[in-house]
């Protein structure tokens, strides 16, 4: 039996910093308050080869993306309808009035492009004011002492899945659906059949939504029927405008 | 001004930089710029000198929204990149892998959880659910009468427990 207090605290510890990135970023604060000697001369110059650098990834990765078909949520009518069908399926049938609007996603035919060998830190230069670019290309292109990398552990493809369904999540909540479609193409590409695919059966479904693809309140509604009980009803309800 | 002028600036620090790395966190931050943007936080924290001395942690969570929309606005061309970027930050040196499995369970089912929420719901239940805030001084936060923020969290706490129910229950793959 799972107990809600002992899941949130758990949750508390999970997604905030390790010990070890507080100590380190304590430190980093430290020096940054601390009085500078000098202002060191290097800092424009470091802070552009730091952005050369990310604009550098940006374009090898767009090429890498640009260069792979994309799994695509097809929503298209037909008209030999099918019984409804359980969303871990990944379709959901829709009215039955002759016409039918299936949620399907097509079997992903790319391999998920290669995680890049090294992980750069970008600068937040080019996120923040003016007046903190400074400071923030200094701590952003001095380097810290990291952890060696972990081993492999067993459950990190579940927190990949839950990562990058978080990544969607958040572009969807921030109104971004382009970006949200990316991500979600992705997590498809990924995760064939992921621990989490009901969860991301939810987020196409609003992103559907958002995107104002036919037939998505239909599909939408379809879902709820099949789903009574799931606890995203407000949501969906509220993203498709079923009320 | 170094940080010994401000004897605070560590306890503050200390108690806070679990809630602000979270509220980026779930904010849309990606963990390659969790750091940066934890220490921007400080960093205005540092400067400002309307720090409140009551209600501090709900101050920071202000400070939280604007860095985290600054660093999102600035952030669209890394989006590619996040979906690329599996490294979650490392586990402590002596972390025991049972505790770590059962983090990383519960990462993934508060996640899923939150995602089924509204915004308007999540929102309420995040800051004092997870993060302990005061109905009161989230109200002030978020410009909402208390009782919608206690209506709110009424509601979020018996869909969170729904969940939790089912988390046994066959149906609970369903979301």
């Amino acid at each position: 039996m799972v107990d809600p207090e002992q899941l949130l605290a758990s949750y508390r510890q999970a997604a905030g910093p390790s010990r070890a990135v507080e100590a380190r970023m304590l430190a980093s604060l430290r020096a940054e308050l601390a009085p500078l000697p000098a202002q060191p001369a290097a800092n424009a110059s470091t802070g552009a080869s730091g952005l050369g650098v990310a604009l550098k990834l940006v374009t090898l990765l767009a090429i890498v993306v640009v260069g792979a078909s994309a799994a695509k949520l097809v929503l298209s009518r037909a008209p030999d309808a099918s019984d409804a069908s359980d969303a871990s399926d990944a379709s959901v049938a829709a009215p039955s009035e002759g016409s039918r609007v299936e949620l399907a996603v097509e079997s992903p035919q790319v391999e998920p492009a290669s995680p890049s060998p090294s992980k750069p830190k970008p600068t937040s230069a080019s996120t923040l004011a003016p007046r903190e670019a400074a400071a923030a290309t200094r701590r952003s292109s001095s380097p810290r002492p990291r952890a060696p990398a972990p081993p492999e552990l067993a459950e990190a493809p579940l927190a990949d899945e839950a990562k990058l369904l978080r990544a969607v999540d958040s572009a969807l909540r921030r109104g971004a659906p382009a970006q949200a479609r990316e991500l979600l193409d992705e997590y498809q590409r990924s995760f064939v059949a992921g621990s989490l695919a009901d969860q991301a059966m939810v987020l196409e479904l609003l992103l559907a939504c958002a995107e104002e693809a036919q037939g998505a309140n239909e599909v939408a509604a379809r879902y709820l029927d099949a789903h009574p009980q799931t606890s995203a009803r407000a949501r969906i309800e509220d993203t498709c405008e079923l009320l | 001004m170094s940080v010994g002028d401000h004897p605070d600036f560590d306890r503050v620090y200390r108690a806070h930089v679990g809630l602000v790395w979270r509220c980026l966190r779930r904010a849309g931050v990606p963990d390659s710029m969790l750091e940066d943007a934890t220490q921007e936080v400080f960093l205005v924290h540092h400067r400002r000198s309307d720090v409140p001395t009551q209600s501090v942690a709900a101050w920071l969570v202000g400070i939280t929204r604007k860095v985290a929309s600054n660093v999102r606005r600035g952030e669209q061309r890394f989006l590619r990149r996040i979906a690329s970027q599996r490294a979650e930050p490392g586990p402590e040196q002596n972390d025991d892998p049972e505790d770590r499995l059962r983090r990383s369970q519960a990462l993934t089912l508060v996640e899923a959880f939150l995602i089924t929420l509204t915004p308007a719901l999540r929102e309420v239940f995040e800051l004092i659910e997870i993060e302990g805030l005061k109905q009161r001084e989230v109200a002030e936060l978020l410009g909402l009468s208390i009782n919608t923020v206690g209506s709110r969290l009424r509601v979020g706490r018996v869909q969170f427990e729904d969940y939790v129910r089912r988390l046994d229950a066959p149906e609970v793959a369903h979301g």
